[in-house]
């Protein structure tokens, strides 16, 4: 049976027509969804890397999304020149005193942009100690903590590090590390001097050695000159009260307070004042590592519980538990015992336990004997 | 015409309603068996991992780490009052006290869990049954292991055929009559088969076990060299599966001795020294030795009995 439309042409031209509107509210949609059609304004700074950023990079405060990169570039000094759009609703936060903290996270390599606030406001940043204004004027330079200015907020306490806590962790362990590393140097030129010394005592005690072998030779009952023959006596006794010099010139050096030990001792009073600081620096972030992954713990044992009701939850579930292997429970043994091919009774000999019989009295029988 | 468009048009949405509950329900299905099947408390939780990292120590040969573990599973399972797990967890205990060679504290142990089977679930008797028989097999008494097994029933495959093992094999040795549990044993294989591929046993490696005395008294006893081959390559081929090293190594060992016998000497050197190796790699020195002996006097074209 054949069954025909009437206006055809007109569906057909209806549906199209349809299409296109959902194309265009498609478009629509999306603009506002990337935000396009908000207005900002923009503002300036320098990070070091440009390591996973892009043009879709966003600026958030407080979990807020209030801005995004707009554009970067590489600078002169090789750092990258970055200009960030603030949406209007949020322009108040840029104020003095703020920063931007660049984070990339080491799990997933994702990386953002997080504005740190100031923790007083109105701030006195001048060094004569005047109130500047709060708010940045526009298209201004916040600085990062990527930058020199940037620590050195942090550094002053004016703004704290906040945000992903696992990130902090190990940008903290980084610093910690390369902390360790600057010290180890130090310490190492230290040492070489140490070694110096050490070398200088050891050629000494070399000397010393040698002298005490001729007095030894010298001295000996059998070989040496002393008891071998009277006659050479006057020869003998030069010789020792040469070596006895010697061995006084020796003990005078030792005697002496800028001797060989204080020499080994001698490290730059500085050097040692630099590694205490670099150490006090090292347990200070140690500590802030410990407390910060003390923190975590029980964020941790709590997403390792909900992991664990989830796999639960996917384990009791029929379309799944197919897919997952049952795990043996291995009632017995591991080791079940298997007689040897090469004798009637020969079982495992060297599994602990199954010590047989006869094995057992040979055994006793070679401990009696 | 109108009213056969309005018939299908009725259909159509009658499809599209049955499509839809049936989702529904599907839906409903699958959201409640996502539900747990049942509370299960923090201490039977570590009780059981406990109990997997045992075993894995036992497996390991690390008998003092497993004793450790399996003796705080047992405290685990004590602290919640589960009997099965105190009386498991029990027999794990005694059975590393036999593996570190304490028969005290072996039986102190047994007769403990002896205790709590009777009174409280006399359907795990068959647990300490193999116990008793892997002690009494170890030590070559083979008339306790006979007599033990010839009590014991059980409607569990596994274990019956763990006790069928040791039983045709100590029947053997002893030179009686072995055809009745060694044709029940032949019997229980495809069933045996069957759960082993569906991945459904407790423990698999009874089935390894099941081929190699199969083949044990095919080819040792019974002299059908040929047979026991079949047997033992199926036996190496579940020990592969399940990554059973000193099974391997005894697979290995009895396929090298079937093909010296049916002169494939290049065949049962080679699997003499692979078993060599194994035994190297487990530090079982003294089979080791064996397989190379066994190995090198062939390749010399000597041939001391064994």
């Amino acid at each position: 049976m054949n069954f025909k439309f009437k206006h055809t042409e007109k569906i057909v031209g209806l549906f199209i027509l349809i299409a296109i509107v959902i194309l265009i509210a498609g478009m629509i949609s999306l603009a506002i969804y990337k935000k396009m059609f908000i207005e900002g304004t923009t503002f300036k700074t320098k990070l070091s890397s440009a390591e996973g950023l892009s043009t879709s990079t966003v600026l958030t405060f407080r979990g807020y999304e209030i801005g995004k990169v707009k554009k970067y570039s590489l600078d002169e000094d090789n750092n990258i020149d970055a200009e960030i759009f603030i949406y209007k609703k949020f322009r108040e936060k840029i104020v003095r005193g703020c920063a931007i903290y660049r984070q990339v996270s080491p799990i997933s390599g994702k990386t953002w942009l997080l504005l740190l606030y100031p923790n007083q406001l109105p701030l006195r940043i001048s060094p004569n100690g005047t109130t500047l204004s709060v708010l940045l004027p526009d298209e201004s330079y916040i600085p990062s903590l990527d930058m020199y200015d940037g620590k050195k907020l942090l550094e002053d306490k004016i703004i704290e590090k906040y945000g992903d806590s696992i990130t902090i962790l190990f940008e903290d362990a980084r610093d910690f590390v390369s902390n360790l590393r600057q010290e180890v140097r130090l310490k190492q030129d230290s040492f070489q001097d140490f070694f110096k010394n050490l070398a200088q005592f050891a050629d000494s005690l070399a000397r010393n050695s040698k002298i005490l072998d001729n007095v030894s030779l010298m001295t000996d009952p059998d070989k040496g000159p002393v008891f071998s023959t009277l006659n050479q006596f006057s020869d003998i006794s030069k010789k020792l009260n040469e070596s006895v010099n010697q061995l006084n010139t020796l003990i005078a050096n030792y005697k002496q307070p800028d001797g060989i030990i204080p020499k080994m001792m001698q490290i730059n009073p500085e050097d040692i004042d630099k590694t205490m600081q670099n150490v006090n620096k090292n347990l200070e972030t140690l500590y802030q590592m410990i407390k910060s992954l003390q923190d975590q713990v029980p964020m941790i044992a709590e997403v390792l519980m909900n992991t664990d009701k989830t796999l639960q939850a996917l384990n009791n579930n029929p379309l799944l538990r197919g897919g997952i292997p049952k795990e043996f429970k291995n009632t017995n043994s591991s080791k079940k015992k298997r007689l040897d091919m090469s004798s009637e009774t020969d079982s495992t000999k060297n599994t602990p336990g199954t010590e047989t019989k006869k094995e057992k009295d040979n055994k006793n029988e070679n401990e009696n004997k | 015409m109108k009213t056969r468009i309005n018939k299908t048009i009725c259909n159509i949405q009658y499809f599209r309603c049955g499509l839809i509950m049936c989702i529904i329900l599907l839906l409903t299905f699958a959201g409640c068996s996502s539900l747990p099947k049942g509370m299960e408390t923090r201490s039977l939780s570590f009780a059981a991992l406990k109990m997997k990292y045992a075993r894995d120590a036992q497996k390991a040969h690390d008998y003092t780490k497993a004793l450790l573990l399996y003796t705080e599973a047992y405290q685990l399972y004590t602290g919640v009052d589960d009997i099965r797990g105190k009386i498991e967890s029990g027999l794990s205990i005694a059975r590393q006290f036999h593996y570190l060679d304490k028969p005290e504290e072996t039986q102190k142990w047994i007769s403990k869990t002896d205790e709590m089977i009777r009174n409280n679930m006399p359907e795990l008797k068959t647990l300490k049954d193999i116990l008793l028989i892997e002690i009494a097999f170890g030590k070559e008494d083979f008339n306790t292991v006979i007599s033990i097994a010839g009590n014991t029933t059980t409607s569990n495959p596994e274990h019956k055929a763990e006790i069928l093992c040791y039983h045709i094999a100590s029947l053997a040795n002893l030179k009686q009559d072995y055809k009745l549990p060694f044709s029940l044993l032949l019997n229980l294989l495809p069933s045996l088969e069957k759960k082993f591929k569906k991945n459904n046993m407790d423990d698999p490696e009874i089935l390894s076990l099941s081929y190699y005395y199969l083949g044990y008294i095919t080819s040792h006893i019974e002299k059908n060299w040929r047979k026991g081959i079949e047997f033992f390559e199926k036996a190496r081929h579940i020990d592969r599966l399940l990554d059973n090293s000193y099974g391997i190594g005894k697979d290995l060992f009895a396929l090298g001795r079937c093909m010296e016998e049916l002169g494939m000497k290049q065949e049962a050197i080679g699997n003499y020294n692979r078993a060599a190796e194994v035994f190297l790699l487990l530090n079982d020195l003294e089979m080791e030795k064996k397989a190379k002996s066994r190995a090198i006097q062939i390749a010399s074209g000597g041939q001391k009995p064994f």
